[in-house]
């Protein structure tokens, strides 16, 4: 496999009526062809931003400051016109939005939004667009397609968009499509039916999928492989069965262990993250997560710390893996005896 | 046996649609919740769940049927009962957002409810304020700001604060958490169930992600449509669930385990709901159903117990 989508060092801070908020920290990552690469984070954490970053899709008053390095197939984005940009998006890279509502135009009948992607990229003529914007309706499970082409986007219900949207992204055959969010406002049922879709096209087209998601169910059901954000930085990454079986970071083992358990016999009490994640107008020096950690030490909120290599896929930031840190009974010893200390 | 808390019979909702047409919200439901526990209400969107919970607290005036508090109809209260009743069912909203005037201070917020129902003056109301807002996990300083301030999760405890003011019994969370991030979901989930022990409230608990409510519910109702399908005791609905919609319903959830994934077998399926104005004749999950009989069509299935407190609609039992 090779990679065909590399991010380095991406750093993006926006501006708004507060200041400058630091949306996304030096973010590195690969996507390789044919894969699913999920994004996990909570809101705010800077999933978005960094997609809509790759995407060039940030308003340009808005970027305050913008560097690192996107590849693209071998071709840096990072600094091309928008001209130069139009050629790679919408063409070779596509996105599905969240909403379903609001990211289609309501007064514009569904054929037309899904050819106006193949008749500006593929120059071909309308008729034969329209064929194709047929094909796309029925490749995404789409009942009577003709029918369904000639009519409005309120005429649809939320599930049906969805598909819709997936076939515009899907127009001009992309090697990579960013899903932001795509199943979480719909129905458990529906989002079966679109993450079957999704896993259908990975394996048919051999598209690439990065799917931004917070719902790690999802990430379970649909992913090779995951990045875990927090604050706009990456904590963890590794493939499924590394975050899911066997998380390191302690932000990770938080999110999965305050998830209530389907087949638990009785009530357990759930396990909140206490706190809210920090403020990015001002991040902090340390690790952004040290405030919330069951496991903080003095060092944590003093400096970020390194990448730890766990395995070959599986790389984790937390200081907990450094050497020099004391192993958990060492840590418990010395608490106590700080304690006994503190009391005598 | 006790007198349920609440028991609705045959309860209806139908929405007016033109001059033609109904769209049939809540179609004739019966069920009763007792005292102290907590109820949970799933079904997709369009199910009526959300409609069901605003009738039962009366931001709805139902169709047709009956509620009945405390071995009592509703219906019978005189103004002055009307409104004690009123004090006793309050709600939760799903939006925190969208749920909280943004030019009222916390504390206004808070005191609206004690204000209507003149249950405190001067400076025991304001103390009360406090005290509800320590009882949601805020503090005095968070009384002189404005929601805007405060964080989706901070705002939902906003929320409870409000209902809680005029010491209700019985309290309606139509999809508390559906707007908050996972870890902070699980913070308000445990406020909710300190509150309830404390407090002995009793909760209607409405939302979409099953696996919150089976953590948080004693008895479960799983609608469709506009009728309940199936009913009974949290761990009886997830370990033996009889309507082919529950099971499939349950199938569907996402499990975030890579192993376990893999073990079960997902039922899916096919196309939308249909729509509520003009639902299929016999059981409104017919046309989605894998176990269909031709019976199906015809006769709408009755609503038995199949087990104790295990009711379920469907032919196929």
């Amino acid at each position: 496999m090779s990679a065909l989508l590399e991010v380095k060092d991406l750093t993006v801070s926006l501006k708004s009526h507060c200041g400058e908020v630091q949306a996304v920290r030096g973010v590195d990552f690969v996507v390789n062809e044919g894969e699913v690469l999920a994004i996990v984070g909570e809101s705010g954490c800077g999933k978005s931003v960094t997609a809509q970053t790759i995407m060039g899709l940030l308003p340009k008053k808005l970027i305050k400051r913008q560097s690192g390095s996107i590849r693209f197939q071998g071709q840096e984005l990072m600094g091309l016109s928008r001209s130069q940009l139009r050629k790679y998006k919408g063409a070779q890279m596509s996105m599905v939005f969240q909403d379903p509502m609001t990211s289609l135009n309501p007064t514009m009948k569904i054929g037309h939004q899904i050819i106006e992607g193949i008749v500006k990229h593929q120059k071909l003529s309308k008729k034969v667009a329209k064929q194709k914007a047929i094909e796309l309706l029925h490749l995404v499970g789409i009942p009577h397609p003709e029918e369904r082409y000639r009519q409005y986007p309120h005429e649809l219900s939320g599930g049906m968009r969805q598909r819709v949207l997936i076939a515009i992204a899907l127009s001009c055959h992309p090697k990579l499509i960013i899903a932001d969010e795509p199943t979480t406002a719909l129905d458990v049922t529906v989002q079966a039916q679109i993450l079957d879709i999704l896993k259908d096209l990975k394996t048919r087209l051999k598209t690439s999928i990065i799917l931004i998601t917070h719902d790690l169910g999802v990430v379970a059901e649909i992913a090779q492989r995951v990045i875990v954000m927090y604050a706009g930085k990456v904590v963890e990454k590794g493939t499924v069965e590394d975050i899911l079986e066997h998380p390191n970071h302690p932000y990770t083992k938080a999110l999965l262990s305050s998830l209530p358990r389907t087949d638990a016999k009785e009530k357990i009490r759930l396990k909140p993250i206490e706190g809210t994640p920090p403020d990015l107008y001002s991040p902090p020096k340390g690790c952004p997560f040290a405030p919330r950690c069951d496991n903080a030490m003095e060092i944590c909120l003093q400096g970020m710390p390194k990448e730890t290599r766990l395995s070959d896929s599986h790389i984790s930031h937390c200081w907990l893996n450094d050497e020099r840190c004391p192993s958990l009974k060492e840590r418990l010893m010395l608490l106590n005896a700080e304690e006994g200390r503190k009391q005598a | 046996m006790t007198v349920p808390l609440l028991e609705l019979k045959a309860l209806k909702k139908y929405f007016a649609i033109g001059k033609r047409q109904r769209l049939k919200a809540v179609d004739g439901i019966s069920f009763s919740i007792r005292k102290g526990e907590t109820f949970g209400l799933v079904g997709e969107s369009g199910s009526g769940k959300s409609t069901l919970g605003r009738t039962v607290v009366g931001l709805y005036e139902p169709t047709g049927g009956s509620i009945f508090y405390e071995g009592r109809n509703i219906h019978t209260f005189d103004r002055k009962e009307k409104r004690e009743f009123n004090r006793y069912m309050q709600m939760i909203f799903q939006d925190p957002h969208a749920s909280l005037n943004p030019r009222m201070t916390v504390n206004d917020l808070v005191a609206e409810g004690i204000d209507a129902y003149k249950l405190a003056k001067g400076k025991e109301r304001q103390e009360r304020i406090y005290e509800l807002l320590e009882k949601v996990g805020l503090n005095k300083e968070h009384a002189k700001r404005y929601p805007h301030e405060f964080s989706g999760g901070q705002r939902q405890r906003i929320g409870i604060a409000r209902a809680l003011a005029v010491n209700p019994t019985f309290i309606v969370a139509d999809e508390p958490i559906s707007a908050l991030d996972v870890s902070i979901q699980a913070q308000v989930i445990n406020l909710m169930e300190d509150l309830q022990e404390k407090e002995g409230l009793t909760f209607l608990f409405i939302a979409h992600d099953l696996g919150m409510v089976k953590h948080i519910s004693d008895r479960i109702g799983v609608m469709y449509l506009g009728n309940m399908m199936e009913m009974g005791k949290s761990e009886e609905i997830f370990a033996n669930p009889l309507h082919p919609y529950t099971q499939a319903l349950l199938s569907a959830i996402p499990i975030p385990s890579v192993t376990k994934r893999k073990e079960r077998e997902r039922i899916l399926l096919n196309g939308d709901p249909p729509s509520p104005i003009s639902p299929p004749s016999g059981c409104p999950f017919r046309t989605r159903c894998r176990h269909a009989l031709p019976i199906c069509s015809e006769i709408k299935p009755e609503w038995r117990e199949m087990d104790t407190e295990h009711w379920v609609a469907c032919h196929l039992y």
